[in-house]
């Protein structure tokens, strides 16, 4: 565990800048105040003053809410050039074990050539949590909030000073120069990362929820999340490992550009195919989304459950069918005392 | 990459979310977690607005009609070809031979324009905007009842209510993140009484769901009415303090038939009384309502019924409990606000107070006009009988929209002269003669007015494609043209126009209003905090809230054994109106692909109809095609979503006004089903 100061960063971006990277870390929209993952030249530019999250998944550098993948001329086929080198410092724990979920799917038996160019231009800077939001349970997903594998960096933000430990050999060679952290740090950072697991909102039903999913298919479980889903998608839109998109062509006249969107599989028009749909109803696709998050079976390629607990879903869900209403209906059923 | 906060077009709750920019190019949106009004969510229709905004077949340039072609033609030419032919028709024929058609997709600013080029520069009050066919009756049934023809409450509020009486609204399709309050009540406690003839997506998430007879309304909230009164269980201290024509509604109650209101509503009298209990009862009660009462030929006799039930109960004018009509498109409030209405001036002043019209006359410096203007259903009439000669269409699609579209069709075909303005080659651009590419939200700055009143910043995010200008700069440049001193160099000037017109608006700046989220009028001064709820403590706008004697009338165009069945329209939560913009999002048009006609499956089969089949529905006025789809709807009754273009099911609605707002009977027509055998 290495120890910076703000002035140690400063040379690090400009030491990142030089070797080409865009720099990309919290700040606050004009307007609105949300935070978001925007381009910085410096170090004092970063706002990590009262984020805690964006509401935007960065899954968004490599899976890009709508891009397009080709243009289509009479005579050449011209793929989207991906080339630029990036680093998103300040990813949340959460969100990491996301993208490493994520890298199963684009990354796995068939590789998503789009995906893998940005993943492979991109250095990650995960900043760990101390002060998580009441939607946030990433401790009992088992994703946060100390990241523990997946970043070439992480950072732990002591107010005064700041500790660094390397994920990767990329990662390593940055913070070589540095000066290893004191006893008296090291034993700092151990009490906040325990007084951090304290400010946590209680969740007595996630845990055992989380780990033992197994409910039928005709549970009423389904019916009662169902009924109050809006189709408005937002839960897979934000969810940083939900994977699956549309494709669409837009005709421009001279050329035809195919581009990708986000997909969510709470639409009826997802499932749809020949003859019959097979996940006719709203309760049905409840069922489907998730399964594809907590099934133990389904999850069994990742080593883990498909959900890391970021709370997105619980903040932007218009029906308040999320996955917390789920364990607790879960508990319920459960009758866990 | 650039983000840029900015409002939702689509309907009227007025959600936040950031455009993201990059490279000249909308790439993508996040709803805003701070604002309050979705606090993090959007629709999907929400989630996919960005897609519009560089589709292909945006109108880009300039085009004048040469035969039956549209030639590409320069800003001056069309302007100068513009104003010529609207000089050459006013001295000609007069200022009323124009009909201005202004826009609920334009921003606060424009629709002020152009109700100003209506009336200072062509000097006609016939202007008129969509409004006139979705919430008239809302602005002259809640005027007449409490002064103000608006939401009483704000979008946030509706949570805390314990009761809910949701009439003619699927909320949880046509405006979810007002859902979003609802389920939120629900999951606090609140009960939810839904009434409509057809048991839609929020009917299933509620305690009740009066299913009544389409158009039967008014029997329905007297008879409620009644059974409070006759239970004493209204608010005498209320009544008594702040209203007028009680005395004479308790007597009109008396003779009012309780016997005959199950036959005609389809509701049996043990439910209805559950409800009017349940209603006067629990506090705070509050009522949503929505198209389903007003596009009928009682329209605002339905608000006023409505109105009447809030009246007696003393259910107004504290937080969560009021009567809240939900708006349906992203500015309707505003350009109802800005008077694209025949009827009024700015901020519904009328033309009949001398002293409002010297203000406006000396503000403008020129006479304005003080008849009364023909409202959108009365202009297809008056086109084909020659009064109107030229009309300037702004940001709508009256050939698709409007009631007995055919008719529309052949009057805009029928005129002299026709200028569009849109961002989408529409039905209503393929018959002008001048057609000027407008800029749409993303690409302009400017005010919308959502639903709670609440006026809020949209801001520019890209430029607009081709030579497509904003609407406010085209106006002005048409103005100017016909010789009018129109210089402004930004909307906010504009807005500065409006505050010292308008007195609901008296407080608005955009130094304001880029402070915060937006005001909610009335903002009577620029230290007025703006107003969350109307009507405090009984204060009516109006003085003291006014009880309506409102009697039941059958729809005009009634089911008999050639036309058995009633057909009722609605919104699908995946489109929006016609589809111009919706129809060109890739899972929108997915997930809704074609047009389908909702029946009960007994009455389905009893024609030899089943699901999936498709099938011709026909009306005294046109004939269109649908797929059928099962659902739970009052006997005989069967419904259809108007976003399909290539199936205009306005083309079977018919067109009798209500006589207050002049309101067509748009909801309800009587049809007949036949399958479609053989073809294919």
């Amino acid at each position: 565990m290495k120890k910076l100061t703000a002035k140690d960063f400063e040379n690090l971006f400009e030491n990142w800048r030089n070797e080409g990277y865009e720099i990309y870390a919290p700040q606050r929209a004009p307007y609105g105040g949300d935070f978001f993952f925007e381009k910085v030249e410096s170090f004092h530019q970063c706002e990590f003053d009262g984020f805690v999250n964006t509401l935007k998944p960065p899954k968004d550098f490599f899976f890009p809410q709508d891009a397009p993948t080709l243009k289509l001329y009479r005579k050449k086929l011209e793929l989207t050039e991906i080339s630029k080198k990036k680093i998103i410092f300040g990813i949340r724990p959460c969100d990491l074990e996301g993208l490493l979920i994520l890298d199963k799917f684009y990354l796995g038996n068939i590789t998503d050539p789009f995906y893998r160019a940005r993943r492979e231009n991109t250095l990650l800077v995960t900043f760990a949590c101390f002060n998580p939001l009441p939607t946030c349970f990433c401790k009992e997903a088992n994703a946060g909030p100390v990241a523990k594998r997946g970043f070439d960096i992480q950072v732990f933000d002591l107010g005064d000073v700041y500790l660094a430990e390397a994920g990767s050999d990329k990662g390593r060679r940055y913070l070589e120069k540095f000066e290893e952290a004191g006893e008296d740090l090291l034993k700092k950072l151990e009490e906040e990362n325990k007084k951090t697991l304290e400010k946590f909102s209680p969740r007595p039903w996630a845990e055992q929820n989380l780990y033992n999913f197994n409910i039928s298919k005709d549970s009423g479980i389904w019916r009662e999340l169902g009924k109050y889903c809006l189709k408005c998608g937002g839960c897979n839109y934000l969810c940083p490992t939900c994977s699956c998109f549309n494709t669409y062509d837009l005709n421009y006249g001279g050329y035809i550009e195919q581009r990708r969107e986000w997909d969510s599989c709470l639409l009826e028009g997802y499932h749809r195919m020949a003859g019959s749909n097979p996940k006719p109803d709203a309760a049905s696709r409840m069922q489907f989304r998730f399964e594809c998050k907590l099934s133990p079976e389904i999850n069994k390629p990742h080593g883990r459950i498909s959900c890391t607990g970021c709370g997105r879903c619980i903040q932007t869900c218009i029906g308040d069918a999320h996955i917390e209403s789920l364990l607790i209906l879960m508990d319920k059923e459960g009758g866990r005392k | 990459m650039k983000r840029v906060l900015t409002v939702c077009p689509y309907c009227a709750v007025g959600c936040n979310f950031y455009l993201e920019v990059e490279d000249g190019r909308v790439v993508g949106l996040t709803p805003s977690l701070n604002h309050p009004i979705n606090q993090g969510g959007l629709c999907i229709k929400g989630w996919h607005a960005y897609q519009i905004i560089h589709h292909p077949d945006r109108l880009k340039f300039p085009m004048v009609k040469e035969g039956s072609k549209f030639k590409r033609v320069s800003w001056d030419e069309a302007v100068s070809l513009v104003a010529e032919k609207f000089q050459k028709i006013k001295n000609s024929y007069g200022p009323d031979a124009f009909a201005v058609i202004g826009s609920a997709r334009y921003t606060n600013e424009e629709n002020f324009l152009i109700q100003k080029f209506a009336r200072a520069v062509l000097g006609t009050n016939n202007v008129d905007h969509c409004a006139r066919i979705c919430h008239s009756p809302t602005v002259t049934g809640l005027s007449m009842a409490f002064g103000s023809g608006a939401m009483t409450n704000s979008i946030a509020e509706i949570e805390d209510a314990k009761m809910l009486l949701v009439v003619g609204s699927n909320t949880t399709e046509a405006h979810p993140l007002i859902a979003r309050r609802i389920i939120r009540a629900i999951k606090k406690g609140a009960k939810l009484v839904v009434v409509d003839p057809r048991k839609s997506d929020i009917a299933e998430i509620s305690d009740i769901h009066l299913q009544l007879q389409p158009n039967s309304d008014i029997v329905l909230f007297t008879a409620i009415a009644k059974i409070i009164v006759e239970n004493g269980l209204h608010n005498e201290d209320f009544v008594r303090s702040h209203t007028d024509g009680f005395d004479e509604y308790v007597k009109f109650l008396k003779d009012f038939d309780l016997s005959t209101v199950p036959e005609i509503t389809g509701v049996s009298l043990s439910l209805i009384e559950k409800v009017a209990r349940m209603y006067a009862a629990t506090s705070p009660s509050t009522i949503i309502y929505c198209l389903g009462v007003t596009e009928h030929l009682t329209g605002t006799e339905n608000v006023l019924s409505l109105a009447n039930l809030a009246l007696l109960t003393g259910h107004i004018g504290k937080p969560s409990t009021g009567v809240n009509p939900l708006r349906g498109q992203n500015n309707v409030q505003g350009a109802s606000d800005m008077a694209v209405l025949a009827e009024f001036l700015p901020g519904y002043q009328k033309y009949t107070d001398p002293v409002t019209v010297r203000k406006f006359e000396k503000e403008w410096g020129v006479e304005i006009p003080q008849n009364m203007g023909l409202t959108i259903g009365e202009y297809p009439d008056a086109i084909l009988s020659g009064k109107i000669k030229a009309m300037y269409i702004t940001g709508e699609d009256p050939a698709l929209t409007d009631p007995d579209a055919s008719r529309v069709q052949k009057a805009l075909e029928s005129l002299d002269f026709l200028v569009v303005q849109d961002i989408f080659m529409t039905k209503t651009a393929e018959m002008a003669n001048v057609i000027l590419p407008a800029a749409l939200w993303a690409e302009k700055d400017g005010t919308f007015t959502n639903t709670e009143r609440r006026i809020q910043r949209i801001r520019k995010a890209v430029d607009p494609p081709g030579e497509a200008k904003p609407d406010w700069e085209i106006i002005s440049m048409i103005a100017r043209k016909m010789g009018f001193n129109w210089n402004y160099r930004h909307p906010s000037e504009i807005m500065d126009e409006i505050a010292r017109l308008v007195p609901i608006y008296a407080g608005v700046s955009y130094d304001r209003l880029e402070k915060g989220w937006g005001l909610q009028w009335p903002v009577r001064s620029y230290e007025h905090p703006g107003t969350p709820y109307l009507h405090k403590d009984g204060n009516f706008t109006r003085g003291k809230g006014k009880f309506h004697i409102v009697h039941y009338k059958p729809p005009s165009d009634e089911r008999n054994d050639e036309y058995p069945f009633y057909l009722v329209t609605g919104r699908h939560g995946f489109h929006w109106h016609v589809g111009s913009m919706t129809g060109k999002s890739p899972e929108l048009v997915r997930e809704y692909p074609k047009p389908y006609v909702v029946m009960n499956r007994t009455e389905a089969e009893k024609i030899g109809a089943r699901e999936g089949i498709e099938v011709k529905i026909r009306s005294r006025r046109g004939e269109i095609r649908a797929f059928v789809k099962y659902g739970e709807l009052a006997p005989n009754t069967v419904f259809m979503t108007l976003h399909f273009p290539e199936e205009p099911v306005n083309l079977l609605m018919p067109n009798t006004l209500d006589p207050y707002s002049k309101m067509t009977d748009l909801k309800i027509a009587a049809v007949k089903i036949e399958p479609i055998k053989g073809e294919k």
